[in-house]
């Protein structure tokens, strides 16, 4: 079946990115959406960033479902 | 007082934090007199020097529904570790130059205590969990990220 994301791209990563939303197509999980983002922006692979899956941060791998909004977070800096 | 389930308050506003709107805040809690002690905390924009320029602003972004959540998410945290009557958080989005103000955490209980454990902890909360970000602006107008000293990435 036909599944679509949302990638958020925020702070340096946007300017990576060149674009703070994307929409991609049938992604299985977060692993193969990194991959295939770094390969696309290989300015990423030097960066340090977190993966957030509907505004919750995780820390392993997690299969994606249609409508799911993805956000790589780069290093915090509030306050 | 009887206890009562905290509402979502919206933390992020535009622009610098005022010192009237500081002044304005402390004096909305002349009418709650169970309270004892506050503890403020303002965070102020720094005038590094990067690259030999000066840092004349900071323009902050954020992924502002998960920030909202995570603010919520450390106030009620707060509310449940510490005893508190009241504690309010603001923090700034978009531009703030040099000398002002971007983060205001304002916490109120019966004993000085309370108040400046909790405060600390908050604001290390916020550094930690909160996804916002500031790019500094330099005085020839090119920008750097800014990177909190004490970020850990929790991807390994």
């Amino acid at each position: 079946m036909e599944m679509e994301i949302t990638v958020l791209f925020f702070g340096e990563l946007a300017e990576v990115a060149g674009a703070n939303k994307m929409a991609v197509q049938n992604m299985s999980d977060t692993h193969s959406l990194t991959e295939w983002m770094e390969e696309k922006y290989p300015a990423l692979k030097n960066r340090t960033y977190r993966v957030a899956v509907n505004k919750e941060v995780i820390s392993e791998k997690r299969n994606l479902k249609n409508a799911d909004e993805v956000a790589l977070l780069p290093p915090y800096a509030g306050g | 007082m009887e206890e009562k389930k905290h509402k979502v308050h919206k933390v992020i506003q535009q622009g610098a934090i005022s010192g009237e709107f500081i002044a304005a805040s402390i004096n909305k809690h002349n009418s709650k007199t169970s309270i004892g002690a506050h503890t403020i905390f303002l965070g102020q924009v720094r005038s590094d020097k990067k690259e030999d320029k000066e840092v004349v602003a900071i323009d902050y972004s954020a992924y502002e529904e998960m920030a909202e959540k995570e603010f919520h998410a450390i106030r009620e945290e707060a509310f449940a570790k510490y005893k508190l009557t009241c504690m309010h958080i603001h923090h700034s989005i978009g531009l703030v130059k040099a000398g002002e103000i971007s983060l205001f955490v304002f916490v109120s209980a019966v004993h000085r205590d309370e108040v400046f454990t909790a405060c600390a902890d908050i604001v290390t909360q916020i550094k930690e969990r909160v996804p916002i970000w500031g790019k500094e602006i330099l005085e020839d107008g090119t920008h750097l990220w800014k990177v909190n000293n004490k970020y850990v990435d929790k991807n390994g």
